[in-house]
């Protein structure tokens, strides 16, 4: 039993977060209104310790319960942004809850559950313990998708979150069940040595069903139908929690997919990669032109996002995971920077700003509400001095060394065109005409977070010499080598 | 021999009855075809030695899953006329599977080696039935899929609660513990009549 004993202490966080998510649980059940406030202090805590413990103990390659958990240096660096920005979304969707209804304490524990799941994604090392974390990540999601049950569009949406996720696990279930049958294995690293002296086809066949269903996740053309109607859907801050946290997770088991068990298959594969970024940069920066509500252009804006990300995936080579986890990381926190704003407008005005059009006129009444979104719109464009410029950079370095320069130009041309639909924000925000001039004051703890992103995406360059993180990230990389 | 014919007259009523859920006009025709297709399922489970699989198979999905799904096309208030009415994801369905269809060809013609499954047959365990295996492993193995799968399941529990349940102000609900606390002091009144003579 000595090897349980070891297994529990290196699957510590994930215990402790699954004990703090039952036990809040039961508090919530019993003290019912009260503890509304109690639960999501004590779930931001927890989540906030635990992203920081993973910063701090971080290990070079372990394996727990019979190898199908695996800590190593990429599954550390994936659960710490994954704590965090989930522990910053229950902070930004406090004002919200307490608006909509006092009794919801189950808001938090959902994405205590959701953000438990993707920390196992993660950390996955075989086929059916993928499969499990993808299912605990995915049905609080369904759930928080419908969360706003009075609204007809939150259930249109999770009701169409749900079916089109379980095809999604039907795909990645198909997939598993093919590559087992051919290898006869199912952990990733012994997949990897069995490829070879297996039945190419089939695994062929399985490794596309099993993508099928991790593009899924991150919302990806040609399984993006689901992205707009959602996220228009929920409500603001799930849709700031979709549009950021599961999409860290789904590209991290992305990339050990396919460089852990098929790294003999970079052929195969990478054909499917490069049809999946460019079509998705292609939807994402065209369709979004005639986007009018808000959050359906910020869902187009992440296909297009995951494509670009995706992108430097395609040339095959271990070292470009770099500019990946660079490239989530900036998008990430512009994302959690907008949303931040968006929640503070929607708080605070009592109409309700759902179109890009309502924006008019937020120059005048708050300034630096105006120009936050504006340097993420421009960071999401790409435009020099800003992070989200060095994101593009290093994706389009990464394809020029390999090479892959009618890509990339590709990419270059899409990246400008989606550059309009940001621009617009700008636009209307500083040049409309003002419709009203009603004062929006900012509320302490998301102006907080807003200032903390707005510090980050100005002085990118800044952060990445100062802080651990550059280090972190390549450190990260070197796990899979 | 007896059993790869078996294995194909399952097959052929799997797809065939699959085709039938899809294409029956009445929905509970549709459901009656699903459970007509887990049964010949289970019967490929059986040829296969699974038994402990196909009978999981008969008990969860047509014991529990279709009578589920029979009560919900019963409850909905379908108007099978606007069903009937052909729409175009008839088209684009034929497009799509003929899409997969041709790569799936174009694949076969790509690698055209034969190679069968890989059995990873654990020869110490053949002594043991499946459903002894399948009880061994899941409880000591697989112990950490047994916890996840829980976990699983109560946030399954959670969202059914989250999504149906309704706090209405004006509905009267038992409360016990004040049932069970009244005294006869504070709820029992007692009064002396005084009875007047009637004339």
């Amino acid at each position: 039993m000595v090897d349980l004993f070891e297994s529990l202490i290196i699957i510590a966080p994930e215990l402790i977060l699954a004990i703090t998510a039952m036990s809040l649980l039961m508090i919530g059940s019993f003290y019912q209104k009260k503890s509304i406030n109690l639960i999501n202090t004590l779930s931001f805590l927890t989540l906030l310790i635990l992203s920081f413990n993973e910063l701090i103990f971080n290990n070079i390659q372990i394996f727990a319960f019979n190898g199908f958990f695996i800590e190593d240096k990429l599954s550390s660096f994936a659960k710490f942004i994954i704590f965090l920005t989930s522990a910053l979304s229950i902070i930004m969707s406090a004002n919200w809850l307490r608006n909509y209804d006092k009794t919801a304490f189950e808001f938090p524990i959902l994405i205590l559950f959701s953000t438990l799941g993707m920390a196992l994604m993660v950390s996955a090392n075989d086929l059916v313990s993928l499969y499990l974390a993808i299912e605990l990540q995915s049905l609080p999601l369904y759930v928080l998708a419908t969360f706003n049950r009075n609204d007809s569009f939150s259930s249109e949406s999770g009701v169409k979150y749900f079916i089109l996720g379980a095809l999604s696990s039907g795909l990645l279930l198909y997939g598993s069940s093919l590559i087992y049958g051919f290898t006869g294995t199912i952990f990733l690293n012994e997949i990897s040595q069995l490829t070879l002296s297996s039945n190419q086809l089939g695994i062929t066949f399985g490794l596309a069903f099993l993508l099928a269903g991790i593009v899924f996740k991150i919302s990806a053309v040609p399984f993006h139908m689901w992205a707009p109607d959602v996220y228009q859907g929920a409500a603001t801050p799930v849709t700031s929690f979709f549009a950021s946290v599961p999409k860290m997770a789904a590209i991290i088991i992305l990339i050990r997919i396919l460089y852990v068990p098929f790294d003999n298959f970079i052929s195969s594969w990478s054909q499917i990669i490069i049809f999946v970024s460019f079509s998705s940069i292609l939807l994402g920066s065209v369709v979004a032109i005639w986007q009018k509500n808000i959050k359906r252009l910020i869902a187009y804006s992440s296909i297009a996002h995951m494509g670009f990300a995706t992108l430097a995936l395609s040339t095959g080579n271990k070292s470009d995971i770099e500019s990946i986890l660079v490239y989530m990381i900036i998008y990430i926190v512009a994302n959690i920077g907008f949303f931040s704003c968006l929640i503070n407008i929607q708080n605070k005005t009592e109409k309700n700003i759902n179109n890009i059009s309502d924006l008019a006129g937020l120059s005048v009444n708050n300034p630096s509400l105006a120009i936050s979104i504006a340097l993420y719109m421009f960071s999401f464009a790409g435009i020099p001095p800003l992070a989200g410029f060095f994101a593009k950079y290093y994706v389009f370095i990464s394809l020029i060394n390999e090479g892959l320069i009618f890509l990339a130009t590709f990419a270059l041309i899409a990246s400008v065109i989606g550059a309009f639909y940001y621009i617009r924000f700008v636009k209307v925000m500083f040049f409309d005409e003002v419709a009203n001039t009603k004062k929006i004051t900012f509320s302490r703890s998301l102006g907080l977070i807003n200032s903390i992103c707005f510090i980050f995406i100005l002085g990118f360059i800044f952060v990445q010499s100062v802080t651990p993180l550059a280090n972190m990230i390549s450190n990260a990389t070197l796990a899979l080598n | 021999m007896f059993a790869s014919i078996l294995f194909f007259i399952f097959s052929f009523l799997i797809l065939a009855s699959a085709l039938l859920v899809i294409t029956s006009k009445n929905p509970v025709n549709s459901v009656i075809f699903l459970i007509f297709s887990f049964f010949n399922a289970a019967g490929i489970f059986l040829i296969a030695g699974a038994e402990f699989l196909a009978l999981i198979m008969l008990i969860v999905y047509v014991g529990a899953v279709a009578v589920l799904f029979l009560f919900v096309v019963m409850m909905l208030d379908l108007n099978f006329e606007e069903l009937n009415k052909k729409t175009n994801f008839v088209k684009t369905g034929i497009i799509t599977a003929g899409i997969l269809i041709a790569e799936m060809i174009v694949l076969f013609v790509y690698y055209p080696e034969e190679q069968s499954f890989i059995i990873n047959k654990n020869n110490e365990l053949n002594s043991l039935t499946n459903t002894e295996i399948i009880g061994s492993k899941i409880y000591t193995e697989h112990f950490y899929h047994f916890q996840i799968a829980g976990l699983i399941l109560l946030v399954a529990m959670i969202g059914a609660i989250v999504l149906t349940l309704r706090h209405r102000d004006n509905v009267r609900r038992q409360d016990i513990s004040s049932q069970v606390s009244r005294d006869q002091e504070k709820n029992v009144e007692l009064k002396d009549i005084t009875f007047e003579e009637s004339e």
